[in-house]
């Protein structure tokens, strides 16, 4: 267990740097498009109230009150996120290639360390959900924030007030965090076997290179199939053969199932086939 | 622990993030108004069971599905997972799940598909319907079950002439003696737009019979008319007649609505001089004239009763749209929107034999709603 933090614990230092850059980005950019699409819709309403003559009601009437969701709509929002879950879906390539590219193959210590080589895999895989549990934690943080700053700059007039619990139920922010507990264990439940799943196929091309390569791609291939089983068979059947609890429960058992495929055959790879 | 500060500071982070949240929005109202069902005069009894279905909408164009009881209100996004996981089904369709788990297994949820009665529960739909096939493979998914043995019968059948078709909707499913009838409106790939009536053998399993009830474009007058069925008070529910509104573009005052008997096959035209006909009960047909609801017998073709409304607060009783109303029971329940006002809805219960009214109600939020936003009411429920 020891072995195991220990190595967690260097492989988040080791991605730290360009980990809190990314943090502080998405902290500057967000604050500053709350700012600008604050201001945006203010200018607008002073525009329209000041030269055209209009009344603050007439305004609204036509423009609509502001909410929050005029920013998280826009790129200044979206940005940011877009930005993280890129460089994080990269790292989950090179957490594994810089240690055979790196300056020093560095695999060559990893592998030597006196400790299970499953070790190794697991432990990056952890840091790779920490990590994006930890930046999906900063959005939470920073949202009230941003919250703030906006009611802050609209006059109550002008908007219609959110709370955090509204903001983050709607759009693409539930897939991130979702309405209940439930959900967000099954679907960062399934963001680990997605991992889990990379990891054995980066695992496959380094254990046989251009061969490997293909067996790679052959085992995600593999492996959605198994996941999709019972949604691709109603798709062809053309019929809901399953009631939703029944399809649920075999979703999480066949999502149980190739994860520890995965895990299992990334171990072998390590421990038999991996060549440096 | 100095070495792990990595480590534990994002595990510390996330885990104190995450659970703040999920904690607070479990214990968290939501931040909606909560809405109930106000007495005005009447024994509440007679509204305990009432499910207004509606969705609020906030002012910013976000629309949140929410059911108002007598008692308190519902919003669909406080339902747990598992809740909403089933809740695509209507409540009728989900009974039915929970009574007859494997009869209605892999059977959709259109409840125009089924009959019930005491001895049966009958299921007629059409497959093959997707974009991927084309009409030539449409068949008809029969099954009837007989409540006493559990027996089923289920059996396939080609729709007759499925190549004319572009598509093939269930309207109504009714049954007689051994035989399965099954209206169905065909889209024909020419544009016409037909009703049909199939019937099935169900100890034969086949089709033996196919009859147009009625199509548009029969002559010049009904070219572009379209053919709208009247709302049944319960859709699964055994009904002797097909009642069907025709509308066409061309006279527009001059909504006829055709009554279909499946015992006799015969077809009467039924003119309500403008009027609507705003639901069907077995025999009887309810109308809304502004401030009265007629009801009219088919089978002795005569207005049975003339039930008044009662008055509202400001005497403008006059409605843009009809209100909406339902029957069960012999008591009706109607609702009505009180003009000028976003939020205020009138809840009616009135017996239909004696014209007498039971409840009146007033839909009413806690606190007062934000300024933007609006409650909007589509349907009422008697559980």
């Amino acid at each position: 267990m020891n072995r195991f933090m220990k190595l967690v614990n260097f492989e988040l230092s080791r991605f730290m740097k360009i980990y809190l850059v990314l943090v502080a980005m998405t902290v500057v950019v967000q604050v500053a498009g709350v700012i600008v699409k604050a201001n945006e819709y203010i200018g607008k309403a002073n525009q329209a109230i000041n030269e055209d003559g209009l009344s603050m009601a007439q305004f609204v009437e036509q423009n609509g009150v502001m909410s929050f969701m005029d920013f998280t709509r826009s790129l200044w929002f979206m940005g940011p996120i877009a930005i993280c879950a890129a460089a994080l879906i990269f790292y989950i390539f090179m957490i594994w290639y810089r240690d055979w590219f790196g300056k020093n193959t560095f695999i060559y210590r990893l592998l030597m360390l006196p400790t299970a080589r499953l070790n190794v895999y697991l432990a990056k895989a952890a840091s790779i959900v920490l990590m994006v549990l930890g930046l999906v934690s900063i959005q939470l943080i920073i949202l009230p924030l941003e919250n703030r700053v906006f009611k802050w700059m609209v006059p109550v007039d002008f908007r219609s007030d959110m709370t955090l619990g509204q903001i983050v139920n709607w759009n693409y922010l539930s897939i991130l965090v979702p309405q209940t507990f439930v959900e967000f264990i099954l679907y960062y439940g399934a963001g680990f076997m997605a991992v889990s799943v990379l990891f054995t196929a980066i695992l496959f091309e380094r254990s046989f290179r251009w061969k490997g390569l293909l067996l790679g791609i052959g085992y995600v291939t593999l492996s959605v199939i198994i996941f999709a089983l019972p949604v691709l068979s109603e798709l062809f059947l053309n019929r809901n053969y399953f009631y939703p609890l029944e399809m649920l429960g075999l979703e999480v058992a066949l999502g149980l199932i190739v994860t520890f495929m995965s895990i299992w055959m990334g171990h072998y790879l390590l421990t038999k086939k991996i060549t440096v | 622990m100095k070495r792990y500060w990595r480590l534990i500071s994002i595990v510390t982070v996330v885990v104190l993030t995450v659970g703040t949240f999920y904690i607070q929005s479990s214990l968290a109202a939501g931040g909606y108004p909560e809405f109930s069902i106000e007495n005005i005069s009447g024994d509440e009894e007679v509204i305990e069971s009432v499910i207004l279905n509606g969705s609020y909408n906030t002012g910013t164009g976000m629309h949140v599905a929410v059911d108002v009881k007598p008692e308190d209100s519902e919003y669909f996004n406080k339902q747990s997972f598992f809740e909403r996981l089933q809740g695509m089904y209507s409540s009728e369709v989900k009974r039915l799940q929970e009574e007859y788990r494997s009869f209605m297994r892999g059977k959709a949820g259109s409840l125009t598909s089924y009959l019930e009665t005491e001895e049966t529960l009958a299921y007629a739909d059409v497959n093959n319907q997707s974009v991927r096939t084309s009409g030539s493979e449409m068949e008809f998914d029969i099954a009837v079950l007989d409540k006493e043995n559990g027996e089923t019968t289920a059996f396939k059948a080609p729709v007759p002439n499925r190549a004319m078709y572009h598509q093939v909707y269930v309207e109504d499913v009714q049954m007689a003696d051994n035989t399965l009838r099954v209206i169905t409106r065909n889209f024909s790939r020419n544009g016409e737009n037909v009703l049909h009536l199939y019937h099935f053998d169900i100890t034969k399993q086949e089709i033996t019979g196919d009859e147009r009830i009625a199509m548009t474009g029969e002559n010049e007058e009904n070219a572009m008319s379209d053919f709208m069925k009247v709302r049944e008070s319960d859709q699964t529910a055994p009904s002797d007649y097909i009642i069907f509104r025709e509308n066409s573009p061309a006279n527009q005052n001059e909504q006829g609505y055709i009554v279909y008997n499946l015992e006799t096959g015969e077809k009467q035209q039924l003119d309500f001089s403008g009027r609507d006909v705003l639901l069907s009960h077995n025999e009887h047909l309810y109308l809304s004239t502004g401030d009265q609801i007629l009801q009219y017998n088919i089978e002795t073709d005569e207005m049975t009763a003339e039930i008044d409304l009662p008055a509202q607060g400001d005497g403008e009783t006059q409605e843009q749209s009809p209100p909406l109303f339902h029957v069960t029971n012999d008591r009706m329940y109607l609702l009505t929107s009180i003009p000028g006002q976003k939020m205020g809805q009138n809840i009616v219960v009135i017996d239909t034999t004696s014209g007498e009214t039971l409840y009146n109600g007033k839909v009413t939020s806690e606190k007062p709603v934000d300024q933007h936003g609006s409650l909007h009411i589509f349907d009422i429920q008697i559980r």
